[in-house]
């Protein structure tokens, strides 16, 4: 049983077709990568799981139930979490500030609530602080709580970020080149840090990347990507063999 | 006498038109919604209210409530279509919303009397007491603004508060990441910064006891807008502050002396160089907006570590 499957699904943009057929499992409990070239289709792909871009045609299954068309909070409320390509964490708040708004489900959203105060509303936010502390601790930023994010190297900003999406207790964590802009000495701690999530956490994690060093040695199995279309899928040592994938990549004209 | 007179008097108008500030600062300091019609419902709560209490005779406690809705209706209604677009749509929208109302206002003769405006606006009395212009009306208004200044405070510095800034941070797309949805929370906001303003119009119906249209313009909205840029933005106390600093400022302007000639270009002179000091000197406004902290972290806590 696949905890993330996808159906023939497609993104035509007038005439261009972005996301051409792609069908594809994710397992529960293992890190799939997702590569292709510049233009493949990648994040597309991953705004039409995650409800960010509107469906042409096929489907998305999330633990078989059927998520197409779902407006992307319900989805990410449903378990499907992301990061994007661009660092998106809140600029101008604190990273607190920022791990406490990725938590899910606190009373205190509604306004009357957050104007009464009473008692749930005092146990959801020393649950949902609780939470954020040890979540900072596992990437080592504790200390920074109280400091405004656009003051945190671009690094710990994305540490941040996945941090964040761990708060609201995804089942499955999708991550938009989590390595890009990210100097090179930090990758590997980062990668850890997905590693950890991974083997201690249980998460089910869909990354894509563009570095093949990254993508080889972080992911238990790769989908590739060309055009808009799913051109090979398997193993890590499997995909760096496939004559289309090296064809994609190096370009054969 | 008079000159205490007159300092009662702009004490009222910065608690009125502070309160518009800070309901204006939720929508737009805070959620970064460009709302650019927020004197329309600053005037549909002046009317409400005048007409209730004119045409009606109904009691004060309950035209306020009602401006507080009616603004707050009308603000749904209005989001419904607009709340979905990008940015500078909304803007667009509620620049027309304000014209429309203003010219409701101005036009329907048989119910707003047009521009002749509602006279005798009866004062504000509650549970036996007449709050009669001068310090009856300055501690109702006064207790109406810390009130405002009390929920808005609550509302910023919560989980609510921190979906809105998420959202003004980048257009939505972040917390919809996060399983929040950015419209439902934009409507709240909108509707409950659009009920403050028609609050704040009520009780300017029942101070001055007169209405016509010609105050519920685009030119106010600009007025409150630049009370919360110089305040800065996304802080409450610091739109309470600049209102006080405009209404003195263009005040005591009024009382150098000078012919009007002069005095009235002067208050511009004196607004646009104010910002632009600002600006220049302090570009997140006189008092910055503040994160929410927690305390000092303690030492970490055992468990797995990398």
């Amino acid at each position: 049983m696949a905890f993330l499957r996808t159906e023939a699904l497609t993104k035509k943009f007038e005439g261009l077709c972005a996301v051409d057929h792609v069908t594809f499992e994710v397992p529960r409990g293992i890190i799939l990568g997702l590569i292709g070239p510049n233009g493949s289709g990648k994040t597309t792909l991953f705004n039409l799981i995650t409800g960010f871009s509107q469906i042409t045609e096929g489907q998305v299954y999330f633990e078989d139930q059927p998520i197409g068309g779902l407006p992307a909070h319900t989805i990410a409320e449903l378990g499907v979490a992301r990061t994007f390509q661009l660092v998106r964490v809140f600029q101008s708040m604190t990273v607190m500030e920022n791990m406490m708004l990725g938590y899910k489900g606190h009373v205190g959203e509604a306004p009357w609530k957050a104007i009464r105060r009473g008692q749930e509303y005092v146990q959801h936010d020393a649950t949902a602080l609780a939470k954020a502390y040890e979540l900072l601790d596992v990437v080592g930023l504790r200390h920074a709580a109280n400091e405004r994010a656009e003051n945190l190297p671009y690094a710990e900003q994305k540490m941040v970020e996945i941090a964040r999406t761990m708060m609201g207790d995804p089942g499955l964590l999708m991550l938009d080149e989590p390595a890009s802009g990210v100097a090179p000495a930090l990758v590997n701690g980062l990668l850890e840090y997905i590693r950890l999530l991974r083997d201690q956490r249980g998460k089910t994690i869909v990354v894509i990347e563009h570095d093949m060093r990254v993508i080889m040695n972080l992911c238990d199995r790769i989908v590739a990507l060309d055009h808009g279309a799913k051109i090979c899928e398997g193993s890590p040592a499997e995909v760096s063999r496939d004559p289309n994938v090296i064809e994609a990549y190096l370009g054969g004209g | 006498m008079g000159f205490s007179f007159l300092l009662i008097h702009l004490a009222i108008l910065v608690a009125i038109y502070g309160i518009l500030a800070i309901s204006l600062n939720l929508i737009m300091g805070v959620t970064g919604l460009f709302d650019m019609g927020h004197a329309a419902f600053f005037g549909i709560g002046a009317y409400a209210t005048a007409i209730l209490m004119t045409h009606f005779n109904v009691p004060w406690i309950i035209a306020i409530t009602t401006s507080f809705a009616l603004a707050g209706l009308v603000a749904w209604l209005t989001g419904i279509p607009t709340l979905k677009l990008r940015g500078d749509y909304f803007a667009v929208v509620t620049m027309a919303v304000g014209e429309i109302a203003r010219s409701v206002f101005r036009n329907w003769m048989d119910v707003t009397r047009g521009p002749l405006g509602i006279p005798n606006i009866p004062p504000a009395e509650f549970l036996g007491v007449t709050f009669t212009p001068g310090i009856p009306f300055l501690g109702l208004s006064f207790v109406l603004l810390a009130l405002m200044l009390f929920l808005s405070q609550r509302l910023i510095f919560s989980p609510f508060g921190r979906i809105l800034k998420g959202i003004r941070d980048d257009e939505g797309a972040g917390v919809e990441a996060l399983g929040k949805d950015s419209y439902r929370h934009k409507m709240r906001v909108f509707v409950i910064g659009s009920g403050m303003a028609g609050l704040a119009g009520s009780l300017f119906a029942t101070y001055i006891g007169y209405i016509d249209p010609s105050t519920f313009t685009l030119w106010l909205t600009n007025f409150i807008l630049l009370i919360i840029i110089l305040g800065g933005k996304g802080n409450s106390i610091g739109a309470v502050i600049a209102t006080a600093l405009f209404v003195f400022l263009r005040e005591g302007v009024r009382f150098l002396g000078l012919p009007t000639s002069i005095a009235a270009p002067l208050q511009q002179w004196i607004f646009g160089l104010l910002l632009i000091l600002v600006m220049l000197f302090a570009p997140r406004g006189l008092v910055p907006e503040r994160t929410d902290r927690w305390g000092p972290p303690s030492a970490p806590t055992p468990g797995p570590s990398v």
